[in-house]
């Protein structure tokens, strides 16, 4: 700031001592006139002598004012006058300054959105009062049975909420039919929105009545976003009754705008409800508080007084000694919890990986022009030079430039950053909308990159720059001394983009080629018409006495569910299993151990995945049956022999010469005790796959599960428009019991194309950069080539007179073009590789194994790079071959 | 540059000098210095402005905007106390100089 005074200090005095001393020049000059005209000189004659006794006004004025500003105002005057000069540089070649405004300033955009992300993730702080006494409290732990924070511990901090996600859909009920948005929510205490200081845009907040488990309606508020989007900012909202995953909830009041709620970044929360008890478990990812530190209080007496308070009380947090309290800024979630989200982090790792590969790109891009560009300045630096600029002077005229580039580039950046932003909030589905915004902090990001960016592609051509030989060039005007500099500089720059363009496209091309194989392949079962929903039953294991009696409920529960969807109209078949088919890519792989019939072991077959399912499923998917039979959910009972259905791939394996039926298989699980459960293989179906790979499968009766007694999935075939149908689906079940949670019903292709959302977006913006990146590597050899071509127009010319043909000239151009792009082709092949062995690992996350780049990638890619550079140097060497070569002899 | 900077020198002890008889402007001084040197020091009359500024910065002369006999503001030059020491010390070595240099020419 002190700096920024004198600087403007400086400045001012400047002005204030030129004013001053063109006064005191004038003076002279008006003296001396007149005593010239008392010697009898002509008033003209007068005033010329006493001009030429003084010098040119100019010059003396200027070295003044050298001698007066200090060198910080000296320095700024200075730069102002190189910004004008810069300006009229730029002016003087609009394309090429346009282009390298452009391309950096893709790069910088793309950037300073990346950043946004991360700041997003990791910097910002709670848009509430006083935000600087917001606390986190939060303890390892996810999963469905492991509240992070205990009811005691949350009892030992005043104020505290505890926060859940959920994520679901809200609709209306009755009269306004406007409001149908799947949205995350946050489950928060009552005392939520006192602990963040947060009033009301409308109606009010939750009073701990709200609480009470006997209200008839939920208490909802809603956020501001929503409240603007689908209700019109109607203040008639508040009262206006909801379905939320088919309960009814009154909306009572709409958070303050800009207010999102705490729980994760990338799931802007749209509504809030009252923790019900027990905890929902429905996206369960840990609770934890946020707590306003009171006056005078500090962070390290409040963690001692929860770390105490959770110790002493039962029951507590299962890590109560873990519970860590920290500033509200970032993430709040645990390590533990975000090491489980690995998509995100495949996300943002593909999408930096990739901001920066555009950005070395765009640099290297961007170099080339320049440098081109300080070849074709050569003449002109030289004159300077030669007329008393010495090498610092030039130095700050060119770093001027440099900066005013990188500054223009970044204003462009961010509207790019700002597009991207946008573009991202559009498309993405709710469960990843990081809510990112461009705030100060990727302000001065952007501000950092484009400044760094301006002086690092400024740096060769300043060594080029200083390099001119004013006397070769003096002596010699049109010489070709700089030519074969620039040819380096000029196919130096190319190269390197041509190879991270190629690098960029085969880690495209291979997972583009690993995901249409996914996405196109035979999956075994039926994805259209198929709609699956999730619920849990109505009593949870809280109560070990009451177990049986829950058990009992919850598996009345789910043939209850069966039946009514059966009865629903357009619905054709209905199957309960424990996990969908299309979880089948995420779900844990099991060693399954196997014994021919007459008990002998037989093999371990390493990675199975094992589903239970009830006798419809089959059917409902349209596995065929290949052998055996299907399930019966009469006669397959807890108390009958264990059977199990497996696949034909698995039976194979088990029995590659015979029938699988009568085999036994072995499982072992999670929730089994480490005991092996030994099943009797009944039937053996049709092969399910992963993509590419089929999954060995090990269906086992759900009858015979205990998993029914806790949670199964409603697999659905309709026979109407599965959207159409969703709503219904999930209203029945809620119907049934109003204890029971349900989950959102989706169609199996759109719970698939979920899964697969990340893994498309990172796809789509590799592929996205690796195209733009060949676009830059074409505009760059197209510069390169066409300014080789200017610069070798004599020796074009002279090879004319000695008899070549026009054709000859081109073929010459093209190769010369084509042979730097295929030089590339090399290293970018082997980055492209070492690229997508990085990148298979984080996307491997999302959606499995994928296949190496085949040779087809590798190929389409050469064409795609070849094709490109030859259309790139097609217009050079087409003006090669026409080019007038007197004119050219004749040195202009 | 060595010739540059004995001339900057010389001429910076010639302003002083003029000062020292009184305070005066630029035009003022340019011709004393013109009358004094009988016309031997004809260099340009503009280049006496930077050199009064430096010496002003470097606090030898003090200035200040007057009114003049033209109704023109005009910048009144005066010496000031340590630009009179400067003056002894450098016509001291000055003398030293041109005699060294005249012994070697004799």
């Amino acid at each position: 700031m002190t700096r920024l005074v004198a600087w403007l200090r400086a400045l001012w005095k400047r002005r204030e001592v030129r004013a001053t001393v063109d006064e005191e020049i004038a003076f002279h000059l008006a003296m001396e006139t007149r005593t010239r005209r008392e010697h009898g000189e002509s008033p003209d004659e007068a005033r010329r002598q006493a001009l030429a006794e003084f010098g040119a006004p100019s010059l003396v004025r200027a070295e003044i004012l050298d001698v007066r500003t200090p060198w910080l105002g000296r320095f700024a005057g200075g730069a102002l006058q190189d910004a004008r000069y810069a300006l009229r540089s730029f002016v003087r070649t609009p394309l090429a300054m346009t282009s390298v405004v452009l391309v950096l300033a893709v790069g910088i955009g793309l950037t300073s959105a990346v950043f946004a992300a991360v700041d997003a993730l990791f910097f910002r702080g709670l848009p509430v009062p006083d935000a600087d006494r917001m606390v986190y409290i939060t303890a390892p732990g996810s999963g469905v049975d492991v509240g992070a924070l205990s009811d005691a511990a949350q009892g030992a901090i005043r104020s505290a909420s505890p926060t859940s996600w959920v994520g679901g859909l809200l609709s209306s009920d009755g009269l306004n039919g406007d409001l149908h948005v799947r949205a995350n929510g946050e489950y928060v205490s009552p005392d939520y929105f006192t602990a963040l200081s947060l009033r009301p845009t409308v109606g009010r907040f939750f009073v701990s009545a709200d609480a009470d488990q006997g209200n008839a309606d939920v208490a909802i508020v809603i956020s501001d976003d929503l409240w603007r989007t689908r209700m019109s900012s109607d203040a008639t909202a508040v009262g206006r009754a909801v379905r939320f995953e088919g309960r009814r909830a009154v909306i009572i009041g709409v958070a303050p705008r800009g207010f999102r709620g705490v729980a994760l970044p990338w799931r802007p929360t749209e509504f809030w409800m009252i923790q019900p008890r027990p905890p929902s478990r429905t996206g369960f990812v840990g609770s934890a508080a946020v707590a306003r530190l009171a006056p005078g209080a500090s962070i390290e007496a409040l963690a001692a007084a929860v770390k105490a308070r959770a110790n002493s009380s039962e029951p507590v947090s299962r890590n109560h000694a873990d519970v860590v309290v920290r500033p509200a800024v970032g993430l709040l979630t645990t390590q533990a919890d975000l090491a489980s989200l690995g998509y995100v982090r495949a996300l943002a790792d593909a999408v930096a990986a990739m901001a920066i590969v555009v950005m070395l790109i765009a640099a290297a891009n961007v170099v080339g022009i320049l440098m081109a560009r300080g070849v074709a300045r050569s003449t002109e630096l030289a004159v300077r030079q030669a007329l008393g600029a010495d090498a610092p002077r030039l130095a700050r005229q060119l770093v001027t430039e440099s900066l005013l580039l990188g500054l223009g580039s970044g204003a462009a950046g961010l509207f790019v950053a700002w597009a991207l932003i946008h573009l991202y909030r559009a498309w993405s589905p709710f469960d990843v909308a990081l809510d990112l915004g461009i705030n100060a902090r990727v302000l001065t990001w952007t501000l950092l990159a484009c400044t760094l960016a301006g002086l690092g592609v400024g740096a060769a051509p300043l060594r080029q720059a200083l390099r001119v030989d004013v006397l070769a060039w003096l002596g010699a005007p049109g010489a070709t001394v700089a030519a074969p500099q620039a040819r380096r500089a000029r196919y130096g720059a190319v190269i390197p983009q041509m190879a991270l363009s190629v690098a960029l496209l085969i880690v495209a091309g291979a997972h583009v080629r690993a995901l249409l194989r996914v996405e196109h392949a035979d999956s075994g079962y039926d994805v259209d018409h198929v709609v699956s929903i999730e619920a849990f039953g109505p009593m949870r294991y809280h109560d070990k006495a009451h177990q049986a009696e829950a058990d009992a409920t919850n598996t009345q529960y789910a043939l209850i569910a069966g039946e009514r969807l059966r009865a629903l109209p357009g619905v054709a078949g209905v199957a309960l299993v424990s996990a969908s088919p299309d979880g089948a890519v995420l779900l844990p792989r099991h060693p399954v151990q196997t014994r021919d019939p007459s008990g002998r072991e037989t093999s371990v077959v390493a990675s199975t995945s094992i589903d239970a399912v009830s006798a419809d499923f089959f059917s409902v998917e349209s596995i065929r049956l290949l052998q055996g039979r299907r399930f019966d959910d009469n006669h397959d009972l807890p108390d009958t022999p264990p059977v199990a259905v497996i696949s034909a791939s698995l039976a194979k394996e088990i029995a590659p010469d015979g029938s699988a039926l009568g085999h036994l298989v072995g499982t072992t699980r999670v929730g089994h005790g480490g005991q092996i459960e030994w099943r009797e293989v009944v039937g053996v179906v049709g092969d399910i796959k992963d993509g590419a790979e089929v999954v060995p499968m090990v269906y086992e009766p759900i009858t015979q599960v205990s998993i029914i007694q806790v949670f199964f999935d409603a697999i659905v075939r309709v026979n109407i428009d599965p959207d159409a149908a969703a709503p219904e689906i999930s209203h029945t079940l809620s119907a049934i019991d109003s204890r029971a949670e349900v989950g959102e019903a989706v169609t199996l292709r759109e719970s698939i194309a979920r899964a697969h959302f990340v893994r498309r977006l990172a796809l789509a913006l590799v592929g996205i950069a690796g195209l733009f990146g060949v676009a830059l590597a074409a505009i760059g050899l197209y510069s390169a080539v066409s300014y080789s071509v200017a610069q070798q127009a004599r020796g074009l010319a002279v090879r004319v007179t000695l008899g070549a043909t026009g054709g000859d000239l081109s073929r010459l151009v093209l190769v010369d073009g084509v042979r730097s792009a295929l030089i590339a082709l090399a290293p970018g092949i082997c980055l492209g590789l070492v690229g997508f062995r990085l990148t298979a690992a984080v996307v491997r996350y999302v959606t499995g194994p994928v296949a190496a780049p085949d040779a087809a990638v590798v190929v389409a890619v050469a064409l795609l790079v070849g094709a490109v550079s030859v259309v790139a140097c097609l217009p050079s060497a087409r003006r090669a071959a026409t080019a007038d070569p007197l004119a050219a002899l004749r040195g202009d | 540059m060595a010739r540059q900077d004995l001339l900057q020198g010389t001429l910076d002890v010639l302003v002083l000098r003029i000062l020292a008889l009184g305070p005066n402007h630029g035009w003022g001084i340019s011709v004393r210095l013109r009358q004094m040197s009988e016309g031997g020091l004809g260099t340009s009359q503009g280049s006496l402005y930077p050199a009064l500024h430096r010496l002003e910065v470097g606090g030898d002369v003090r200035s200040v905007m007057q009114p003049s006999e033209n109704n023109r503001r005009a910048r009144v030059y005066t010496i000031t106390a340590a630009g009179r020491r400067r003056l002894r010390t450098e016509t001291a070595n000055w003398e030293r100089f041109a005699a060294s240099v005249a012994r070697v020419l004799r």
